[in-house]
Protein backbone atom coordinates (compact mmCIF):
# COMPACT_ATOMS: atom_id res chain seq x y z
CA UNK A 1 0.00 0.00 0.00
CA UNK A 2 1.24 3.72 -0.77
CA UNK A 3 1.56 5.91 1.74
CA UNK A 4 -0.77 8.50 1.04
CA UNK A 5 -4.55 6.83 -1.28
CA UNK A 6 -5.48 9.11 -4.61
CA UNK A 7 -8.51 8.93 -3.07
CA UNK A 8 -9.81 10.01 0.87
CA UNK A 9 -13.76 9.11 0.86
CA UNK A 10 -15.10 10.69 3.66
CA UNK A 11 -18.00 8.08 3.85
CA UNK A 12 -18.76 4.63 2.48
CA UNK A 13 -22.31 5.86 2.35
CA UNK A 14 -24.35 2.83 0.48
CA UNK A 15 -24.39 -0.49 -1.66
CA UNK A 16 -27.11 -1.37 -4.42
CA UNK A 17 -29.24 -3.66 -5.85
CA UNK A 18 -32.33 -4.14 -8.07
CA UNK A 19 -35.57 -5.14 -7.49
CA UNK A 20 -38.83 -6.20 -9.68
CA UNK A 21 -41.82 -5.45 -8.11
CA UNK A 22 -40.81 -2.96 -5.00
CA UNK A 23 -43.92 -3.48 -3.32
CA UNK A 24 -43.06 -7.05 -2.62
CA UNK A 25 -39.91 -6.28 -2.20
CA UNK A 26 -40.98 -3.97 0.52
CA UNK A 27 -43.31 -5.94 2.24
CA UNK A 28 -40.40 -8.95 2.15
CA UNK A 29 -38.05 -6.45 3.86
CA UNK A 30 -40.22 -5.01 6.64
CA UNK A 31 -42.45 -8.42 7.83
CA UNK A 32 -39.72 -10.62 6.69
CA UNK A 33 -36.37 -9.76 7.47
CA UNK A 34 -37.24 -7.04 10.32
CA UNK A 35 -35.10 -4.26 8.34
CA UNK A 36 -36.34 -1.01 8.02
CA UNK A 37 -37.84 0.34 4.21
CA UNK A 38 -38.95 3.14 2.51
CA UNK A 39 -39.97 4.09 -0.98
CA UNK A 40 -38.16 7.25 -0.98
CA UNK A 41 -38.50 7.96 -4.97
CA UNK A 42 -40.57 6.64 -7.73
CA UNK A 43 -37.83 4.86 -8.99
CA UNK A 44 -35.88 3.23 -5.73
CA UNK A 45 -36.34 1.77 -1.75
CA UNK A 46 -33.97 2.39 0.41
CA UNK A 47 -33.23 -0.02 2.90
CA UNK A 48 -31.43 0.23 6.41
CA UNK A 49 -30.87 -1.21 10.07
CA UNK A 50 -28.69 -0.34 12.60
CA UNK A 51 -26.55 1.76 10.90
CA UNK A 52 -26.04 5.04 8.58
CA UNK A 53 -25.33 3.31 5.78
CA UNK A 54 -28.44 2.26 3.35
CA UNK A 55 -28.79 -0.30 0.71
CA UNK A 56 -30.26 1.86 -2.42
CA UNK A 57 -32.87 -0.44 -4.17
CA UNK A 58 -33.36 0.28 -7.69
CA UNK A 59 -36.89 -0.66 -9.41
CA UNK A 60 -35.73 -2.50 -12.58
CA UNK A 61 -38.36 -4.21 -13.16
CA UNK A 62 -38.32 -7.61 -15.57
CA UNK A 63 -34.32 -5.84 -15.83
CA UNK A 64 -33.46 -7.95 -12.96
CA UNK A 65 -30.09 -8.75 -13.18
CA UNK A 66 -30.14 -12.42 -10.93
CA UNK A 67 -27.13 -12.38 -8.60
CA UNK A 68 -25.43 -15.63 -6.72
CA UNK A 69 -24.45 -15.83 -3.26
CA UNK A 70 -21.41 -14.92 -3.61
CA UNK A 71 -22.30 -10.96 -3.60
CA UNK A 72 -24.95 -10.85 -0.55
CA UNK A 73 -26.26 -9.01 2.37
CA UNK A 74 -24.91 -9.67 5.66
CA UNK A 75 -27.59 -10.11 8.79
CA UNK A 76 -26.56 -10.20 11.61
CA UNK A 77 -29.06 -11.59 14.70
CA UNK A 78 -28.60 -11.85 18.43
CA UNK A 79 -27.59 -15.53 19.65
CA UNK A 80 -27.18 -18.91 17.03
CA UNK A 81 -30.85 -19.83 18.39
CA UNK A 82 -32.36 -17.24 16.47
CA UNK A 83 -30.69 -18.14 13.53
CA UNK A 84 -31.93 -21.77 13.45
CA UNK A 85 -35.43 -20.09 14.10
CA UNK A 86 -34.77 -17.76 11.23
CA UNK A 87 -34.73 -20.20 9.13
CA UNK A 88 -37.42 -22.60 10.18
CA UNK A 89 -39.35 -19.39 9.54
CA UNK A 90 -38.08 -18.84 6.13
CA UNK A 91 -39.17 -22.69 5.03
CA UNK A 92 -42.54 -21.40 6.47
CA UNK A 93 -42.97 -18.30 5.00
CA UNK A 94 -41.60 -19.64 1.36
CA UNK A 95 -43.83 -19.57 -0.58
CA UNK A 96 -45.66 -16.31 0.75
CA UNK A 97 -42.95 -14.30 0.28
CA UNK A 98 -41.37 -15.93 -2.91
CA UNK A 99 -38.24 -16.75 -1.56
CA UNK A 100 -35.92 -18.58 -3.88
CA UNK A 101 -33.81 -20.73 -1.73
CA UNK A 102 -33.08 -21.17 1.66
CA UNK A 103 -29.50 -23.15 2.26
CA UNK A 104 -28.68 -25.27 4.82
CA UNK A 105 -27.49 -23.99 8.60
CA UNK A 106 -23.42 -23.42 8.21
CA UNK A 107 -20.91 -23.20 10.84
CA UNK A 108 -18.83 -20.41 10.46
CA UNK A 109 -15.43 -20.45 10.49
CA UNK A 110 -14.95 -18.25 13.85
CA UNK A 111 -17.67 -20.26 16.17
CA UNK A 112 -21.15 -18.85 14.98
CA UNK A 113 -23.38 -19.96 12.83
CA UNK A 114 -25.30 -18.92 9.37
CA UNK A 115 -28.02 -19.50 6.54
CA UNK A 116 -28.73 -18.07 3.06
CA UNK A 117 -31.97 -17.03 1.30
CA UNK A 118 -32.42 -15.86 -2.71
CA UNK A 119 -35.22 -13.42 -2.07
CA UNK A 120 -38.22 -12.70 -4.64
CA UNK A 121 -35.29 -10.43 -6.48
CA UNK A 122 -32.57 -13.11 -6.75
CA UNK A 123 -31.17 -11.05 -3.93
CA UNK A 124 -29.35 -12.86 -1.10
CA UNK A 125 -29.08 -12.73 2.44
CA UNK A 126 -26.54 -14.33 4.89
CA UNK A 127 -28.60 -14.62 8.30
CA UNK A 128 -25.64 -14.78 10.86
CA UNK A 129 -24.61 -15.11 14.57
CA UNK A 130 -20.95 -15.02 15.51
CA UNK A 131 -19.87 -15.04 19.23
CA UNK A 132 -19.22 -11.87 21.25
CA UNK A 133 -20.17 -8.24 20.52
CA UNK A 134 -21.52 -7.07 16.75
CA UNK A 135 -18.77 -6.14 14.81
CA UNK A 136 -16.27 -6.63 17.17
CA UNK A 137 -14.88 -9.49 15.25
CA UNK A 138 -13.88 -7.18 12.74
CA UNK A 139 -11.87 -4.76 14.74
CA UNK A 140 -9.86 -7.95 16.36
CA UNK A 141 -9.63 -9.11 12.38
CA UNK A 142 -8.06 -5.44 11.97
CA UNK A 143 -5.92 -5.78 14.80
CA UNK A 144 -4.57 -8.97 14.39
CA UNK A 145 -3.20 -8.03 10.58
CA UNK A 146 -2.83 -9.89 7.72
CA UNK A 147 -2.79 -13.81 8.03
CA UNK A 148 -0.69 -14.64 4.95
CA UNK B 1 -28.80 4.38 -14.23
CA UNK B 2 -32.49 5.85 -13.62
CA UNK B 3 -31.90 10.07 -13.01
CA UNK B 4 -33.70 11.47 -9.85
CA UNK B 5 -33.38 8.10 -7.47
CA UNK B 6 -33.32 11.10 -4.56
CA UNK B 7 -35.28 14.37 -4.44
CA UNK B 8 -32.18 16.90 -4.63
CA UNK B 9 -34.35 19.36 -2.63
CA UNK B 10 -34.41 16.70 0.39
CA UNK B 11 -31.90 17.90 3.51
CA UNK B 12 -29.59 15.37 4.15
CA UNK B 13 -31.19 14.13 8.09
CA UNK B 14 -28.17 12.15 9.92
CA UNK B 15 -24.87 13.99 10.68
CA UNK B 16 -21.81 11.22 10.36
CA UNK B 17 -20.36 12.68 13.22
CA UNK B 18 -22.09 10.49 15.61
CA UNK B 19 -24.33 13.46 16.72
CA UNK B 20 -27.20 11.41 15.14
CA UNK B 21 -30.54 11.08 17.43
CA UNK B 22 -32.17 9.17 15.32
CA UNK B 23 -32.48 5.41 16.19
CA UNK B 24 -32.05 3.77 12.72
CA UNK B 25 -32.51 0.16 14.06
CA UNK B 26 -35.67 1.01 14.81
CA UNK B 27 -37.66 3.68 12.57
CA UNK B 28 -41.60 4.29 11.77
CA UNK B 29 -40.02 2.16 8.41
CA UNK B 30 -39.80 -1.32 10.39
CA UNK B 31 -42.51 -3.69 11.71
CA UNK B 32 -42.56 -4.66 15.08
CA UNK B 33 -44.12 -7.67 14.10
CA UNK B 34 -41.57 -8.91 11.44
CA UNK B 35 -40.72 -12.38 11.45
CA UNK B 36 -36.99 -11.88 12.02
CA UNK B 37 -35.37 -9.64 14.53
CA UNK B 38 -32.04 -8.85 13.27
CA UNK B 39 -29.51 -6.86 15.17
CA UNK B 40 -28.00 -5.25 12.19
CA UNK B 41 -27.52 -5.12 8.91
CA UNK B 42 -23.59 -5.48 8.92
CA UNK B 43 -21.92 -5.67 5.36
CA UNK B 44 -21.80 -7.21 2.31
CA UNK B 45 -19.81 -9.49 0.07
CA UNK B 46 -18.52 -9.71 -3.06
CA UNK B 47 -15.43 -11.69 -5.16
CA UNK B 48 -12.19 -11.15 -6.75
CA UNK B 49 -9.91 -13.01 -9.27
CA UNK B 50 -7.02 -12.33 -7.71
CA UNK B 51 -6.81 -10.32 -3.71
CA UNK B 52 -3.18 -8.85 -4.16
CA UNK B 53 -4.09 -7.30 -6.98
CA UNK B 54 -7.61 -5.70 -6.19
CA UNK B 55 -6.33 -4.93 -2.60
CA UNK B 56 -4.11 -2.54 -4.83
CA UNK B 57 -7.21 -0.86 -5.82
CA UNK B 58 -8.83 -1.01 -2.84
CA UNK B 59 -6.38 0.33 -1.07
CA UNK B 60 -4.11 3.13 -3.04
CA UNK B 61 -6.70 3.80 -5.43
CA UNK B 62 -10.31 3.74 -3.06
CA UNK B 63 -8.49 4.57 0.55
CA UNK B 64 -9.65 1.83 2.22
CA UNK B 65 -8.65 -0.30 5.13
CA UNK B 66 -7.96 -3.89 4.43
CA UNK B 67 -6.59 -6.82 6.15
CA UNK B 68 -5.85 -10.26 5.44
CA UNK B 69 -8.22 -12.05 7.32
CA UNK B 70 -8.29 -15.76 5.72
CA UNK B 71 -6.26 -17.22 3.35
CA UNK B 72 -8.53 -16.39 0.80
CA UNK B 73 -10.60 -13.53 1.44
CA UNK B 74 -10.27 -9.59 2.68
CA UNK B 75 -12.29 -7.22 5.08
CA UNK B 76 -12.49 -3.57 3.74
CA UNK B 77 -13.85 -0.75 5.48
CA UNK B 78 -13.42 3.10 4.93
CA UNK B 79 -10.46 4.92 6.37
CA UNK B 80 -13.31 7.11 8.40
CA UNK B 81 -15.16 3.88 9.72
CA UNK B 82 -15.98 5.07 13.16
CA UNK B 83 -19.14 7.13 13.13
CA UNK B 84 -19.79 7.84 16.72
CA UNK B 85 -21.14 4.42 18.28
CA UNK B 86 -22.61 3.67 15.55
CA UNK B 87 -21.47 0.52 13.68
CA UNK B 88 -19.83 0.48 10.70
CA UNK B 89 -20.14 -1.50 7.58
CA UNK B 90 -17.76 -3.54 6.18
CA UNK B 91 -16.86 -5.52 2.76
CA UNK B 92 -15.74 -9.09 2.39
CA UNK B 93 -13.93 -10.11 -0.63
CA UNK B 94 -13.22 -13.58 -1.29
CA UNK B 95 -10.86 -14.79 -3.89
CA UNK B 96 -12.37 -16.80 -6.59
CA UNK B 97 -10.93 -18.55 -9.89
CA UNK B 98 -13.73 -16.86 -11.54
CA UNK B 99 -16.52 -14.41 -11.77
CA UNK B 100 -19.15 -16.68 -12.17
CA UNK B 101 -21.92 -13.19 -11.83
CA UNK B 102 -20.22 -10.11 -12.97
CA UNK B 103 -22.18 -7.18 -11.45
CA UNK B 104 -24.02 -4.54 -12.95
CA UNK B 105 -23.93 -0.96 -12.71
CA UNK B 106 -27.30 -0.89 -10.57
CA UNK B 107 -25.22 -3.49 -8.39
CA UNK B 108 -22.94 -1.12 -7.29
CA UNK B 109 -20.80 0.23 -3.73
CA UNK B 110 -21.16 3.87 -3.00
CA UNK B 111 -18.50 6.18 -1.40
CA UNK B 112 -18.82 9.88 -0.58
CA UNK B 113 -16.31 12.47 -1.49
CA UNK B 114 -15.80 15.63 0.26
CA UNK B 115 -17.26 18.03 -2.39
CA UNK B 116 -17.54 17.89 -6.75
CA UNK B 117 -13.93 19.04 -6.48
CA UNK B 118 -12.67 15.91 -5.43
CA UNK B 119 -15.18 13.92 -7.74
CA UNK B 120 -13.80 15.83 -10.40
CA UNK B 121 -10.15 14.94 -9.08
CA UNK B 122 -11.26 11.11 -8.60
CA UNK B 123 -12.51 11.06 -12.18
CA UNK B 124 -9.15 12.46 -13.76
CA UNK B 125 -6.78 9.79 -11.77
CA UNK B 126 -9.18 7.03 -12.76
CA UNK B 127 -8.53 7.64 -16.20
CA UNK B 128 -4.93 8.82 -15.72
CA UNK B 129 -4.04 5.06 -13.32
CA UNK B 130 -6.80 3.20 -15.58
CA UNK B 131 -4.08 0.46 -16.79
CA UNK B 132 -2.22 0.58 -12.99
CA UNK B 133 -5.10 -0.64 -11.67
CA UNK B 134 -6.90 -2.55 -14.45
CA UNK B 135 -9.72 -0.35 -13.81
CA UNK B 136 -12.24 -1.70 -16.55
CA UNK B 137 -15.17 0.72 -17.04
CA UNK B 138 -15.05 4.33 -16.65
CA UNK B 139 -18.21 6.54 -16.64
CA UNK B 140 -18.66 10.28 -17.51
CA UNK B 141 -18.99 12.41 -14.15
CA UNK B 142 -22.86 12.85 -13.88
CA UNK B 143 -25.67 14.93 -11.64
CA UNK B 144 -28.36 12.44 -11.11
CA UNK B 145 -30.14 11.21 -8.20
CA UNK B 146 -29.44 14.66 -6.40
CA UNK B 147 -25.59 13.95 -6.48
CA UNK B 148 -22.72 14.54 -8.52
CA UNK B 149 -21.38 11.35 -9.39
CA UNK B 150 -19.79 8.61 -11.37
CA UNK B 151 -19.22 5.09 -11.80
CA UNK B 152 -16.44 2.95 -12.93
CA UNK B 153 -16.14 -0.92 -13.13
CA UNK B 154 -12.75 -2.52 -11.24
CA UNK B 155 -11.13 -5.35 -12.65
CA UNK B 156 -13.21 -8.01 -11.11
CA UNK B 157 -16.28 -6.76 -12.62
CA UNK B 158 -16.95 -4.66 -9.00
CA UNK B 159 -19.12 -1.33 -9.35
CA UNK B 160 -18.30 1.54 -7.71
CA UNK B 161 -20.25 5.12 -7.28
CA UNK B 162 -17.79 8.43 -6.43
CA UNK B 163 -19.99 11.51 -5.48
CA UNK B 164 -20.54 14.36 -3.93
CA UNK B 165 -23.64 15.39 -1.97
CA UNK B 166 -24.88 19.00 -0.34
CA UNK B 167 -24.48 16.58 3.02
CA UNK B 168 -24.39 12.82 3.83
CA UNK B 169 -25.97 10.79 1.43
CA UNK B 170 -28.27 9.49 4.11
CA UNK B 171 -31.67 8.81 3.51
CA UNK B 172 -34.02 10.76 5.90
CA UNK B 173 -35.73 8.29 8.07
CA UNK B 174 -38.25 10.65 9.69
CA UNK B 175 -39.61 11.21 6.08
CA UNK B 176 -42.81 10.51 4.29
CA UNK B 177 -42.89 7.85 1.71
CA UNK B 178 -43.07 9.60 -1.00
CA UNK B 179 -45.28 6.16 -2.93
CA UNK B 180 -47.09 4.90 -0.25
CA UNK B 181 -47.63 1.74 -0.92
CA UNK B 182 -46.84 -0.88 2.32
CA UNK B 183 -49.54 -2.52 4.06
CA UNK B 184 -47.98 -5.56 6.27
CA UNK B 185 -48.36 -8.56 5.44
CA UNK B 186 -51.17 -10.86 6.66
CA UNK B 187 -49.08 -13.97 7.15
CA UNK B 188 -50.46 -17.25 6.40
CA UNK B 189 -51.56 -19.13 9.94
CA UNK B 190 -51.04 -15.71 11.96
CA UNK B 191 -48.37 -14.05 13.82
CA UNK B 192 -44.46 -16.17 13.14
CA UNK B 193 -43.98 -18.56 16.07
CA UNK B 194 -42.07 -16.19 17.74
CA UNK B 195 -44.42 -13.78 18.01
CA UNK B 196 -46.80 -16.36 19.61
CA UNK B 197 -44.33 -18.02 21.58
CA UNK B 198 -43.73 -14.31 23.04
CA UNK B 199 -47.66 -13.50 23.48
CA UNK B 200 -48.47 -16.47 25.18
CA UNK B 201 -50.87 -17.32 22.33
CA UNK B 202 -50.12 -21.15 21.12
Amino acid sequence: MQADPLNKPVFFSHGTLQVGDPSKTLTFYRDFLGIGCRRHHTAALSAFHGGLWMIACVIAGKGLHRQGPENRWLLDMDTADSVGEARAEALTYQDHFGIRTVTDLTPTDDGGISFMIEDIDSNWWEILHRPGKTGRWVDEAFARGDVC
Amino acid sequence: MPDDLVDPKEPPALPIDGSASVDRARSQFHNDGSVLKPRLLSGGTMVARDLDRSRRFYEDFIGFETVRHKPDALLLRDGNHRYGDHPYWYIEVVQREAIDHPQHVLNHWGLDLEDEAAVDRCHDLALQHKDTYGIRKIQRVNRQHGAYSFYLMDLDSNWWEFEAYGGPRITRPDAADVVPTYEPAALPGGPPRRLRRRTGDS
